[in-house]
């Protein structure tokens, strides 16, 4: 069964090198890409175009989350992301989140995992062994 | 100052003979110690003794016949006939010039200090008065010794005695109260507290008398003094109770801290800023390790992804990731070349040297945008646009704020960039005004600093570039001003007016 991934990154580069990584790895082909945090916020509420954009795929949804971006950063998506779990009735999907950056900060990487809905914490650049950790949370996933 | 102890003469009836009473006084005198004098109502000296003759220099009998005014120094000398005749209007046994600093004058022209007693004699018809003179020159010399040492002690010190009066007060005291001296001799001392202090100031007084023993006043609250003028001091105190003939006094030093204070405060803020300035290079040096591994990060990725597709024989590919890769190094060697100016900003060169604003700008224009795009920007100038500055900071201001309109150029929009010099009340200003993107409302606060990014862009930005303007148009002593709209971004930055200009 297909995933579909999203990867926030404000950076073309770092989306381009995220979807030929899970690509050719096999995880998935439906790398949706998203160029800002407050963009996937409003993505995620827009229910009828997320599942648009995920080709109809079911949830779960694995999301690759930058940190470092301009207005609304890795750390304001993850509060966003927060109060509407709370929120609770019109929640999104299930979403695995996992953070996606350059930061090797462990102040940063303590911040994220506080988040139940955050999985990992991935430094980039992507390498094979963290392919292979994003492969377990994928069965996971789907297995939730 | 009691009277001296005098040699006190029976005092004859009025029906003696005169000559009588003087032959009577006359042996007294011979044997007596203390400089006596007799003098007739009309001011005359009718007899002084050896130690008197000896005091003022005369010979045996030389006084005899003469007033009594030659004794006087020159300044009293004119009204003393007056102060006389008073006297023997009324004549009583007291001593003369309560309070005041007498003298005498010696036939040399010296003046001694003394102390004066007066007893009445009558005569008959005649009055006379029996001066006896006690010499206080030591006395005066060691008072004087005392005046000069606590009056050059670097302390103010104030002595009041159990009521608060103010007994003695030294030069620095005046000087730091702003009174002159001996003005505040007999005040309470509650006169050099701060009015809002005062009411409570005798009770503290009343319980510091109970238990009297050195120490600071105030037990750690902040002390005002107040000068003659009204204005207000901190100070620090320190009590001492002093016995003397049984009377209890309380000296206070006083030492105005407002130096000390300022100090105090100086390195408050000192330390304030350094902290500050800790915390920022703390954010910095985070932030520059981050901003500068991330397109290492992505580079590093891209290398990898050609070496795969090397492997497999996908040439393109691998060219692609190359490419890719050698554009992000390019960026990344921008982004250090930022940050260095940033930090060299603090040491640049600060000497001026004139420049002409529209050849700066139009320069710089040519570097940014390639030729066909020459036309996107329009100069205008109300003013002789020669100005002072460093030359390096304006250009790096006019840098920035170009290459910003023109990189955040509305996509739907053909780019104009309209730049106006102009001279307000000696201050020059230029402003740069674009149609671009536009910078949202609520991220105006954050655009100059360091590492904050608003825009979406293909190339994103350093957030670096409108940190180093505002650092150059700090140090140029200027300002900036932004106001913006969807319809684009208008940066105003006004610099003040050099000494050359």
């Amino acid at each position: 069964m297909e995933i579909p991934v999203i990867v926030v990154d404000d950076e073309p580069t770092d989306r381009y090198i995220a979807k030929r990584v899970l690509r050719k790895s096999g995880l998935s082909e439906k790398v949706i890409e998203v160029e800002s945090g407050d963009r996937f916020l409003e993505l995620i509420d827009d229910q009828e175009r997320l599942r648009r954009e995920c080709g109809g795929c079911p949830p779960p949804t694995l999301v690759l989350l930058d940190i470092n971006m301009p207005r609304v950063n890795g750390f304001d998506v993850l509060e966003g992301l927060k109060k509407r779990y709370s929120e609770g009735d019109q929640k999104p999907t299930c979403f695995v989140v996992m953070m996606f950056t350059s930061s090797g900060n462990p102040r940063d990487r303590e911040q994220a995992l506080r988040y139940e809905f955050v999985k990992d914490y991935v430094v980039k650049p992507l390498d094979p062994e963290q392919v292979e950790r994003i492969a377990t949370h994928f069965a996971v996933a789907e297995k939730g | 100052m009691g009277a001296p102890t005098t040699y006190v003469a029976r005092v004859p009836t009025a029906t003696t003979p005169t000559s009588d009473v003087i032959e009577k006084y006359r042996l007294a005198f011979q044997v007596s110690p203390t400089p006596l004098l007799l003098v007739a109502d009309d001011g005359r000296i009718v007899m002084s003794n050896p130690p008197l003759e000896e005091l003022f220099g005369y010979d045996a009998g030389g006084l005899d016949g003469r007033r009594v005014e030659i004794l006087l120094p020159d300044s009293v000398r004119s009204y003393h006939p007056e102060l006389r005749d008073a006297y023997f209007t009324l004549p009583t046994r007291r001593s003369m010039g309560t309070g005041r600093d007498l003298f005498g004058k010696s036939r040399t022209g010296e003046l001694i200090p003394i102390e004066i007693g007066l007893d009445p004699v009558l005569a008959g018809e005649r009055k006379f008065v029996l001066v006896s003179i006690l010499d206080i020159s030591e006395r005066k010399q060691n008072e004087t010794k005392i005046r000069l040492a606590i009056d050059a002690a670097a302390t103010a010190m104030v002595m009041a005695d159990r009521h608060g009066k103010i007994v003695l007060t030294n030069r620095p005291a005046c000087d730091l109260f702003g009174y002159p001296d001996e003005e505040l001799i007999g005040q309470p001392i509650e006169r050099l507290i701060p009015e809002r202090f005062r009411r409570r100031h005798p009770v503290y007084r009343q319980s510091y008398s109970t238990c009297p023993e050195p120490r600071a006043m105030g037990g750690g609250r902040a002390l005002f003094g107040v000068r003659r003028d009204g204005t207000e001091f901190p100070v620090e105190i320190g009590l001492t109770p002093i016995e003397s003939h049984d009377e209890l006094f309380f000296m206070s030093t006083i030492q105005d801290i407002t130096e000390r204070r300022k100090a105090d405060e100086r390195l408050r803020r000192q330390n304030a800023e350094l902290s500050r300035l800790n915390e920022e290079l703390t954010h910095f040096a985070y932030s520059i390790s981050h901003d500068l591994k991330a397109p290492l990060a992505s580079i590093d990725g891209l290398l990898r992804f050609a070496a795969e597709d090397l492997e497999s024989g996908d040439s393109l590919d691998a060219r692609q990731s190359l490419a890719q890769a050698s554009r992000l190094a390019g960026r990344l060697a921008t982004r250090i070349e930022q940050v260095l100016s940033i930090v060299r900003a603090d040491f640049h060169d600060e000497s001026l040297e004139p420049l002409c604003v529209e050849k700066v700008v139009r320069e710089i224009w040519a570097d940014v945008a390639p030729a066909e795009r020459a036309e996107a920007l329009s100069y205008r100038s109300d003013t002789d646009d020669t100005i002072h500055t460093v030359p390096r900071r304006f250009r790096t201001i006019v840098e920035n704020l170009v290459s910003n309109a023109y990189k955040y150029a509305h996509a739907d929009r053909e780019l104009r960039i309209e730049i106006r010099a102009a001279r307000e009340n000696g201050s020059f200003t230029i402003r740069v005004a674009d149609n671009g993107i536009g910078i949202p409302d609520a991220e105006h606060e954050n655009v100059f600093k360091m590492f904050t990014r608003v825009a979406d862009h293909d190339e994103p930005g350093s957030g670096l570039g409108l940190a180093l303007v505002k650092k150059n148009v700090d140090k140029l002593g200027g300002t900036i001003a932004l106001t913006s709209s969807g319809a684009g971004s208008r940066f105003t930055v006004t610099l003040p007016r050099t000494a050359e200009e």
